[in-house]
């Protein structure tokens, strides 16, 4: 089997411009990258696309693919391979378990306009600061409608969680909320849960439904 | 004749076992889909972290590819010959200086210090530039003043991480730079590398190899070991620096957007705040694989053994300077 080299470069190179081009045009780069780091895949598009235009140009030698070379190009693959292979992944209750620190991502959004606005992250910066509770008319007994993924189900209660990215997937970190509920949604199910807030910053929920996931699976810096 | 024949053989051999290797990955992704293995959480947490991690890096890695090839093809043997001959003394602030103004992440200044060393430039500037560019550029400078809030206090933050930086970058090249040998081409072939073409696609891929198999290494730490212990050692000195030193290692977080991790980190001080901040740019788990794959005699090692104390002891200092 004889494998030309330069085909092989411009295959990979081509391949990881498709994934950044379709990356940019699908709004799926979300499904990686936090908003401060989305502007990546644009540029990553423009430039892989420039680059293959580039290696296109170049001298057509001929030249067979070396095995070291191959080895190389092929680790370059599986990335993209892992891509095709779960289109549709997510984070969910195992991430949750794993990526916890306990720590809280250090942003401050802007008040939410109505309560129907109210996401995870707001409810736990209320919680955090009394101020911030304040102007977004955030506080105990306060009715919220949150989405979020069942991480751990109890006897009388499940946790909702969401994920806050900041870079991107690798420092996802779990925003979780103890729901009070009888009903019994099964882990790693989107819900929507609607209920007032209690005294020690849960949920006590009036309705609790499936709900599709969201185009937007993750919490990330947004201006509002 | 018989050299020719064994030539053509071990070509062919070298040539299916690419094939095959392909071929089993493509395999490897089918069963996987068949047996409802890619609906397994921990493969599904590992992928994500995983293509994100190289999502990240690669523009950057291209970029850094770019300024390579553009070394190799624009600037003449000689201008390179007139660099190589000042003294060190003149190179080493030179490269410090120089790394304020190439505002890109960790993964591209690597292929740039390689063209750069194998055009003849000091090991210990080449080495300087390539770990202080990432941590002290404008926009890192920038995310980082942000990320504390601005004001008086981000100016503080911005500047202590730009000073450890600055310090443990010259350090690892005064006492690195020293052993520091290239390997080959990397395995990337350079049939055609008289061309910005040929340089640009074999500088790319040579280093995007190792940046899938260092962002494999840290999703598979995230994947496998539970972040939750960290907080029980948020307040004691020294290991709270070197937990999040292994924190950074882990993550591989780009350097243009760790501050605002590093920030979220309340519950630890100041100190491994910092020390998060300046290790993670200078040798976390992708750059670990990246620095093996392109440099020689356990260079990954070296760099981690005088980064992780100057990390650690500058922080610790500074934080007491700043409170």
């Amino acid at each position: 089997m004889r494998i030309d080299a330069r085909l092989a470069r411009l295959t990979v190179i081509g391949s990881w411009a498709a994934l950044f081009v379709v990356l940019w045009a699908t709004g799926a780069s979300s499904r990686y990258l936090g908003a401060r780091t989305q502007w990546l895949v644009p540029f990553g598009a423009v430039t892989l696309v420039g680059a293959l235009a580039l290696a296109l140009r170049g001298p057509r030698h001929g030249a067979r693919l070396r095995a070291g070379e191959g080895i190389g190009l092929l680790l370059l693959c599986v990335p993209l391979v892992g891509a095709l292979l779960v289109p549709h992944a997510e984070l969910g209750a195992y991430a949750a378990s794993h990526k916890s620190t306990g720590f809280f991502p250090a942003v401050k959004p802007k008040p939410p306009a109505t309560p129907r606005d109210v996401t995870l992250l707001d409810v736990k910066v209320a919680q955090r600061d009394d101020f911030y509770a304040l102007v977004s008319h955030i506080h105990r007994g306060t009715r919220v409608d949150l989405v979020g993924i069942v991480t751990h189900t109890g006897a009388d209660s499940f946790s909702l969680t969401r994920f806050y990215i900041t870079c991107c997937i690798a420092d996802a970190q779990p925003l979780t909320i103890v729901v009070r509920s009888r009903a019994r949604p099964q882990v790693d199910e989107w819900v929507r849960v609607v209920g007032p807030l209690t005294r020690d910053w849960g949920l006590a929920a009036d309705h609790v439904t499936r709900v599709a996931k969201p185009s937007q699976p993750y919490l990330s810096f947004s201006p509002r | 004749m018989a050299a020719a024949t064994q030539s053509l053989r071990t070509r062919t051999v070298t040539e299916d076992a690419v094939g095959i290797a392909f071929g089993l990955l493509a395999l490897g992704a089918v069963a996987l889909h068949a047996f409802h293995l890619d609906e397994s959480p921990a493969l599904q947490t590992f992928m994500l972290v995983m293509v994100s991690i190289v999502v990240e890096a690669l523009p950057f890695i291209l970029v850094g590819a770019l300024v390579s090839a553009a070394l190799a093809v624009f600037v003449s043997e000689r201008g390179f010959a007139r660099v190589a001959r000042l003294p060190l003394a003149v190179q080493l602030p030179c490269a410090a200086l120089g790394s304020f103004a190439f505002p890109v992440c960790d993964c591209g200044t690597v292929p740039v210090a390689r063209r750069l060393l194998a055009r003849g430039v000091r090991p210990q500037a080449a080495l300087t530039f390539m770990l202080a560019a990432p941590v002290v550029n404008p926009l890192v400078l920038a995310s980082t003043f942000v990320a504390y809030g601005g004001g008086r206090r981000g100016l503080e933050i911005a500047g202590a991480r730009s000073g450890i930086a600055l310090v443990a970058a010259i350090a690892i090249g005064v006492l690195v730079g020293g052993t520091v040998s290239l390997r080959g081409s990397g395995g990337a072939s350079h049939d055609h590398a008289d061309t910005f073409a040929g340089h640009l696609t074999g500088d790319f891929l040579s280093m995007g190899r190792f940046i899938v198999l260092g962002a494999a290494l840290a999703a598979l730490l995230q994947t496998v070991v539970p972040q939750s212990a960290l907080a029980r050692v948020a307040g004691t000195p020294v290991v709270a620096e070197l937990a999040l030193v292994a924190v950074a290692f882990a993550l591989s977080l780009c350097s243009q957007a760790n501050a605002f991790v590093a920030a979220s980190l309340g519950a630890f001080g100041l100190g491994p705040q910092l020390a998060f901040l300046v290790y993670g740019p200078l040798a976390d788990a992708k750059l670990t694989v990246l620095y093996s794959g392109t440099f020689r005699r356990l260079f990954a090692l070296r760099v981690i053994a005088v980064a992780a104390p100057v990390a650690v002891v500058g922080s610790m200092l500074a934080a007491r300077v700043i409170g």
